[in-house]
């Protein structure tokens, strides 16, 4: 490795203190479990940096060492690139590649070991696709096919700039092409090297339609492109074997430093250091080893408030931006607030106060220039904070606040782009380019990782960090900021929270590792991962091993195609609660295995025809379940398998360093990484079945599922085979389920040891049945265990004999949006019950106390709460909808408070007359709670707990058995029907005369109510008070998403009732 | 009327009887008994409130006293607001504010919520405190920490008011110089009665079962009280007795029906109270004593009174037989009244308790004086003692202190006396009868205090 007086060595394992600190290491841990959820008070107190003037020089990058300034390139230059994109301009003097007209420049920015920002301009590399060559196309050809393309090419632009040299080079090539096997024969090809990268659609258009004339020859068939759609950067990173944030070292003497002031030495953009290098210079380091570190790289994570009008979501053309707090990591280089108008001091934070909206959106502008972040993050700032800002800034004219990017003269625009993917469906985004920083917003990437009841930073942090954060109502935020400096400083406490809370997030979820190892493992820019699909992933390893073995990925035409293949079925489930330990054998990433033991791939599959033209006799190919053909290995071995075996021999090595690496840090990286790459590998198969991929190929798909279905059927009848009583074990084994991978077996021992013994045996039995490396592992017991129905069941998860490691339970109401929290707590309390506790009778009793609970009208409210988002305006939606027409009925009632578009809607099912229809039994709680309006009980019971209660309840007693017991008992017999609005008798005497003997006892049973009742009352006002960090200040969070948010309400009017039914009684004298 | 049915007899040396009884002592004068607590009666009772009102008033009203205080003593102090601290880097200022004291294992209900699914019970601690705790100001918009050896962090609690003199060394740390509690106003100096007479205080009667050991000793401790046992001279001293005071928790823990709360209904709809049959009994105990002496009766944290402080009295109706004399006094807790001229705070112990569960103070004495030096009687409420939403005051401001202050249902009888703000108050630690089957009487005239128990057992002196 170079040595120079400036350059840093990737830090070794010999010195871990030298290590980037990437926010998580687990000394960082301590406050995240913290109990008391005092946000604000970490945020004051936490804080590190001395004073105030010091946190603002900490602002900018460390300088570099003033001697660099000049053109000296003695010394190597190592960064890890982070972004990777391309722009076109003037070709370099000294550089390879087209010397006149517009060429395409790379662009890498990163970061040094030390922390200065490095954009490098990369020259020479020109785009270039495939065609494959006509009959009868020889060298002499080239010269022809050149300049007629050219001039094809030429004619077709319109615009004047086009260069005059449009093709720039046309090679023959002998390559083959993926699809299909082709008897290990290669083609002759042309390769057509364009000056910039939107020409070539461009001229595989021309191609495709046969419009170019050639003077040599003549085509009687449209040339078919190959490799024409493949995103220019990610060829550029394949040729050049950069993957996503793996380091770059730039050789002594390779290249230049810009000085800011020559004609090629300008600078454009805001890095501390501006390099130029030819593409065939530099090296690329695989990401291994000293390799794998991660340099320090400045993550800022900010949030804005808007003063919105009563009862309308902000909108950019009219509502101000009031404040905008920033956050920084590593910590504490930023922590700061710009704010309208006066603000109050925030200890530990920077409070930049602003005269003007302009001055405010002006200078945070400046000041991200002067951080100069690598990534940006937040919550929802794709879609809201962004755009937002930047419409905001153009109404204001606020000149130069969209240069937020790294290069100098480049403006952020907001555009929308829709994203359709199989495994999220259609999601539409807004895009804002941001040149040179990665933007992750932390909502994207929870929405895309994770499966969640809500997604509001509320919720999310109560899931992940155990923490409440305070909710302002938006309609509270412009009178805090219509008060005075101390109502502002209120406020920006809370923007620096939500600045705050999504850098602990990241930190918490290991985002930025995770991310950065699976850009490294598939080799796209970071920025892909947020932005792209699944495909582009695949894609990109996929060429990378294609142009080791000079074959070509065709440039397919997505078509929408409507083939259904079948997918992957189960063994029909035996119902039931088990309480014998159930074996569960599961084959180890079983649809990579399968293709790799059968060699299924592009390259080996044979097309209708191919048997007799390459002359395959039958030992040489297999036919698969589904009836497609796919040679040998021993023919030739599939790409596919190939790079399956490498991501999973790299996962196992990954494993396997984890388990020996004991820097923490570096775990993380691992385990990140291990991660990436199964996700990898199973998504290959994936890439086979798009339809609307770049290179669906239904064969390999179909055939896949095909033989895993196969499999869990030989799996089924081996095991029952050989476990049985007549070959000299205790029980006979019967394989009571079966699902995509995996099979359960109750071989009919009553304890977990054993069970575990004859697991194992099993699967090293059934696994010798199997090409290799088909794998049946044992993984787990579950006992016991309730089978639902298929992908319905729970069980206690044991992995070791003597103590579960948890209770597992799939594809049962606990966490389902669409529910409202009792049912997910019922079915969570009632399976722990059932399986931990293993009293059903207990379960049953439980279920019942709940639904008398239901009955009679003491559920809490919050329990009841179902929410739904606002996406469209009535008229939008076809079908009436209950959470649409409360939003309308609210309203009415009160425009200012009322749910807008994009707002979630909480609502219960209160009681209606006879007839009512759904829709028009829905009601804002707090309404509900005010004005005592009844819940519709039966309906939460029919409707919602009825059947998830009898699904678990059912294998267990038998189904008429459950439904009468729990739905038709004593417990749903005593209702407390909750009139409306009954005014209290106004006899001043509490009983009547008749009572009159019961009057101590009766005023004991109240009192005891009211003193429960109080209690509740101030623990649940003071947590607030707790929570918001503030006791002097009253407490305005509406976090609805809080478990105490309705309780505490609900609190007040039970004690101003009860209050009054006490005072009936005489206020007690002396 | 009670007092007459204790006429002595005509002729005191006839007969071997030892029952001799004496005209029970009655005080002087009709101001000798105030009952002083106005302040911690609620009437129209509003829960649509929050807290931020009491703790705004609090620090507002104690703010006024520091800064006159402070003018006095620290001429030369600074006092500004923690928004002005970035002014005075490195200069020691001062600053007047509410403790707040971060207390890891403090009792969280969002955590008790998610707990209520599990299958755990939440660790039951005797303390919340641990070194971790955190010593936080809060002046009426910020929070700063608190740091040096001169903040005893064990020895504060959450919600006390005070004025610290520090030095900001790191950003969010106050390093503390020296900490000043507001001061209340020194007692008047009390008239000394002429004549001897007793107070007698119980608290912790617990009673729940009709089989308890404690019940016979009660009834003996209500025999000795309005005469009924003990020897002559004994006998003749009780008459001296002018007032029984029941510092709470008459009725047992188990008579409060949390767990039938959690029940569905449909198994509890016809379900009485459980404190029926304790409430029965305690009238009983109640119209022996109020025959024949005042009484007056605070309740506690097991009684059937409201929860949070200050509790109401308990409401007459509980005690058909008692409710007809006129010597029957339900008050309130606190309670604070004058005797003779005497001034006497007292509480039920949920006060002391709370301060020390949630602080390193150990004796309800040592909880009780500092206390009269925070100069507020309920620091922790609401913070970790329920309370009131009051809009518009904090009656647990004290203003002067008294001269004699207890604290019931404590583990052992303990007096003291301390000097504060100038005068002497004396405290006193009353055991819970349950568990020590002993009531203390004060000596009026002295102001001592004396431990008198009871053992209704086979060797009971009485008996032989």
């Amino acid at each position: 490795m170079p040595k120079g007086k400036y350059q840093v060595q990737p830090p070794t394992a010999a010195t871990p203190g030298k290590r980037p600190k990437l926010k998580g290491q687990p000394e960082d841990d301590e406050t995240v479990a913290g109990s008391e959820p005092d946000l604000a008070m970490e945020l004051d107190l936490e804080s590190e940096p001395a004073l105030t003037e010091d946190v603002t020089q900490a602002w900018p990058r460390p300088a570099w060492p003033a001697q660099l300034s000049g053109a000296r390139t003695e010394s190597a230059l190592v960064f890890q690139q982070i972004e990777i994109d391309h722009y076109l301009g003037h070709s370099m003097p000294g550089m390879p590649g087209a010397q006149s007209g517009q060429v395409p420049i790379m662009r890498m920015y990163g970061v040094t070991q030390e922390g200065h920002s490095v954009c490098a301009h990369v020259h020479g590399f020109h785009p270039y696709f495939f065609v494959l060559a006509p009959p009868g196309f020889t060298k002499n050809n080239l010269g022809d096919f050149r300049l007629s393309l050219n001039r094809a090419v030429q004619e077709d632009s319109k615009s004047k700039d086009t260069p005059k040299d449009c093709v720039l080079n046309v090679e023959l090539m002998m390559k083959s092409t993926i699809y299909g096997f082709q008897g290990n024969k290669m083609s002759q090809f042309l390769k057509i090297t364009m000056a910039v990268p939107r020409m070539i659609a461009a001229a595989k258009r021309l191609l495709d339609r046969n419009e170019v004339k050639f003077q040599s020859f003549n085509l009687s068939s449209p040339l078919s492109a190959f490799e024409a759609n493949i995103d220019f950067e990610i060829r550029f990173m394949a040729d050049t074997k950069v993957v996503g944030c793996n380091w770059i070292e730039f050789p002594a003497g390779k290249y230049k430093i810009r000085d800011g002031k020559s004609l090629f030495g300008k600078f454009m953009s805001r890095c501390q250091m501006e390099v130029d290098i030819a593409w065939d210079d530099f090296i690329s380091h695989a990401p291994d080893g000293d390799w794998s570190d991660v340099a320090p790289f400045r993550i800022m994570s900010f949030d804005i408030e808007c003063a919105g009008r009563k009862g309308i979501f902000p909108e950019p053309e009219k509502d101000p931006v009031i404040q905008i707090a920033s956050m920084g990591d590593p910590e504490p280089f930023i922590r700061n607030v710009f704010t309208l108008n006066t603000c109050g001091e925030i200890v530990g934070s920077v409070v930049i106060s602003c005269k003007t909206e302009t001055e405010l959106l002006d200078r945070w502008a400046d000041f991200v220039r002067q951080v100069d972040p690598d990534i940006l993050t937040g919550y929802n700032i794709n879609n809201f904070d962004f755009p937002y800002l930047l419409n905001r800034a153009k109404h204001l004219n606020v000149r130069n606040f969209n240069l937020l990017g790294r290069v100098i003269d480049v403006k952020s625009v907001v555009k929308d782009s829709i994203l359709q993917s199989k495994q999220m469906g259609r999601r539409e985004n807004k895009v804002i380019n941001i040149d040179g920083r990665v933007q992750l917003d932390l909502l994207l990437i929870l929405v895309r990782d994770y499966k969640l009841r809500s997604y509001t930073l509320n919720a999310v942090s109560y899931h992940f960090l155990q923490e409440q954060k305070e909710d302002v109502h938006h309609s509270v935020i412009t009178d805090l900021q219509n008060g005075n400096a101390q109502t502002r400083r209120r406020l920006a406490v809370y923007c620096l929270k939500d600045a705050y809370l999504p850098l602990r997030l990241l930190e918490k979820l290991m985002c930025v590792i995770n991310y950065m190892e699976m850009a490294r493992v598939t080799g796209v820019p970071l920025s892909y991962l947020q932005t792209r699909g699944q495909q582009i992933k695949v894609i990109s390893q996929l060429i990378r091993k294609t142009m080791e073995v000079d074959v070509l990925i065709p440039t397919y035409q997505s078509q929408q195609g409507d083939d259904n293949f079948e997918g992957a079925t189960v063994i029909e489930p035996k119902r039931g609660y088990y309480d014998k330990p159930i074996a569960t054998l599961d084959f180890s990433s079983l649809y990579p295995s399968i293709m790799m033991a059968h060699n299924l791939c592009y390259t080996t599959l044979l097309q209708p025809g191919a048997i007799d033209k390459y002359n395959i006799t039958p030992e040489q190919y297999v036919k698969t379940p589904s009836g497609n053909f796919f040679v040998k290995s021993s023919v030739r071995k599939g790409l596919l398998p190939e790079i399956l075996e490498s991501l999973l021999g790299a996962r196992k090595k990954a494993k396997a360093d984890l388990k020996k690496e004991t820097d923490p840090f570096r775990k993380k990286v691992l385990d990140g990484r291990q991660l990436a790459l199964k996700i990898s590998a199973n998504s290959v198969y994936g890439f086979t079945g798009a339809q609307v991929g770049k290179l669906p190929c239904l064969e390999i798909s179909q055939s896949v599922t095909a033989f895993g279905r196969m499999m869990i059927e030989q799996t089924k009848n081996e095991v029952e085979a050989k476990y049985t009583m007549a070959n000299g074990y205790k029980f006979d084994a019967d394989v009571i389920y079966g699902d995509t991978d995996s099979v359960m077996v109750k071989f009919g021992v009553d304890n977990v040891k054993d069970a575990m013994a004859l697991g194992e045996e099993a699967a090293a039995f059934v696994s010798q049945k199997f090409i290799s490396p088909i794998k049946l592992e044992f993984e787990k017991v579950y006992f016991p265990y309730l089978l639902i129905n298929k992908k319905r069941y729970a069980g206690l998860y044991f992995t070791q004999p003597d103590k579960y490691d948890k209770m597992d339970c799939k594809g049962i109401e606990t966490v389902r949006r669409d529910n409202c929290q009792l049912v997910a707590r019922l079915m969570n309390d009632c399976l722990q019950k059932i399986l931990i506790d293993r009293d059903p009778e207990g379960a049953m009793e439980y279920a019942k106390q709940n639904i008398s609970d239901l009955l009679c009208n003491r559920v809490d409210i919050s329990q009841l709460v179902i929410t739904k988002e606002l996406t469209k305006t009535d008229k939008d939606y076809t079908a009436k909808q209950a959470h649409v027409e409360l939003a309308n009925k609210m309203k009415k009632r009160d425009a200012g408070s009322a749910p807008k578009l994009g707002d979630r809607v909480p609502y219960v099912i209160v009681a209606g007359a006879k007839g009512t229809p759904a829709y028009q039994k829905a009601e804002d709680p707090i309404y509900v709670l005010e004005n005592n309006i009844p819940i519709d009980a039966q309906h939460y019971l029919t409707n919602m707990l009825a059947k998830p209660l009898l699904r678990i309840f059912e294998p267990i007693l038998g189904e008429h058995k459950a439904e009468s017991t729990l739905l038709r008992g004593d417990h749903t017999r005593t209702k407390t029907v909750v009139t409306s609005k009954v005014p209290l008798a106004k006899d001043t005497d509490a009983v009547c005369g008749h009572c009159k003997p019961k009057e101590s006892a009766l005023y004991q049973k109240h009192i005891s109510e009211m003193s429960a009742l109080e209690e509740r009352f101030s623990r649940l006002w003071t947590q607030c008070q707790r929570c918001q960090g503030s006791l002097h200040e009253e407490v305005l969070c509406t976090s609805r998403d809080c478990p105490i948010f309705y309780m505490r309400k609900k609190i007040q009017i039970d004690l101003t009732d009860k209050d009054k039914i006490l005072q009936r009684f005489g206020n007690p004298e002396w | 009327m009670p007092g007459q049915l204790l006429s002595p007899p005509d002729d005191v040396a006839t007969g071997d009887r030892t029952e001799v009884k004496y005209r029970r002592y009655h005080p002087t004068g009709s101001c000798s008994y105030v009952n002083q607590s106005q302040a911690f009666r609620l009437s129209g009772r509003d829960f649509q409130r929050q807290y931020f009102h009491i703790y705004s008033h609090r620090l507002q009203a104690m703010r006024a006293r520091l800064e006159r205080q402070l003018a006095q003593s620290h001429p030369q102090a600074r006092v500004i607001s923690l928004s002005e601290l970035s002014g005075h880097k490195q200069q020691e200022v001062t600053l007047i504010g509410t403790l707040y004291k971060h207390q890891e294992l403090k009792p969280n209900i969002l955590q008790d919520l998610s707990e209520d699914n599990g299958l755990l019970p939440p660790p039951v601690h005797t303390k919340y405190i641990s070194p971790e705790d955190d010593l936080i100001l809060e002046d009426n918009l910020q929070r700063i920490r608190l740091r040096g050896s001169h903040i005893n962090v064990a020895r504060l609690v959450t919600g006390v008011v005070c004025a610290v003199w520090g030095t900001e060394k790191e950003s969010g740390k106050l390093e503390v110089n020296d900490i000043v509690f507001p001061s209340g106003v020194a007692a008047v100096p009390r008239p000394i009665p002429e004549h001897t007479s007793y107070v007698v205080f119980v608290s912790g009667l617990e009673l729940a079962d009709p089989q308890g050991a404690s019940l016979s000793a009660f009834q003996l401790a209500v025999d000795w009280i309005i005469g009924e046992a003990g020897e002559m001279d004994e006998q003749k001293d009780n008459a001296q007795i002018q007032r029984v005071i029941i510092a709470g928790n008459s009725l047992d823990e188990s008579t409060k029906d949390r767990a039938e709360m959690a029940k569905a209904k449909y198994l509890t709809k016809d379900v009485a109270a459980s404190s029926i049959d304790a409430i029965k009994q305690l009238d009983d105990f109640l119209v022996q004593l109020a025959g024949s002496v005042d009484v007056d009766i605070m309740p506690g944290a097991f009684d059937p009174a409201n929860q949070t402080l200050p509790q109401q009295p308990l409401h007459k109706c509980l005690f058909p037989a008692t409710n007809v004399y006129s010597t029957l006094h339900c008050v309130t807790n606190p309670y604070q009244f004058e005797l003779e001229g005497t001034e006497c705070l007292g509480l039920s112990g949920q006060i002391t308790d709370d301060i020390i569960r949630n602080s390193e103070l150990d004796s309800p004495l040592d909880v009780m004086e500092s206390l009269l030096r925070w100069s507020h009687l309920a620091p922790t409420s609401p913070d970790t003692l329920g309370c009131f939403p009051y809009a518009k005051n904090d009656p647990f401001i004290l203003e002067k202190s008294p001269h004699v202050m207890f604290s019931g249902n404590q583990n052992l009888f303990e007096s003291r006396v301390v000097d504060v703000n100038g005068s002497p108050v004396h405290l006193l630690s009353i055991p819970r009868f349950k568990t020590s089957h002993s009531v203390v009487a004060m000596n009026l005239k002295s102001l001592t205090f004396e431990e008198i128990h009871f053992d209704a057992s086979l060797t009971c002196p009485w008996l032989k």
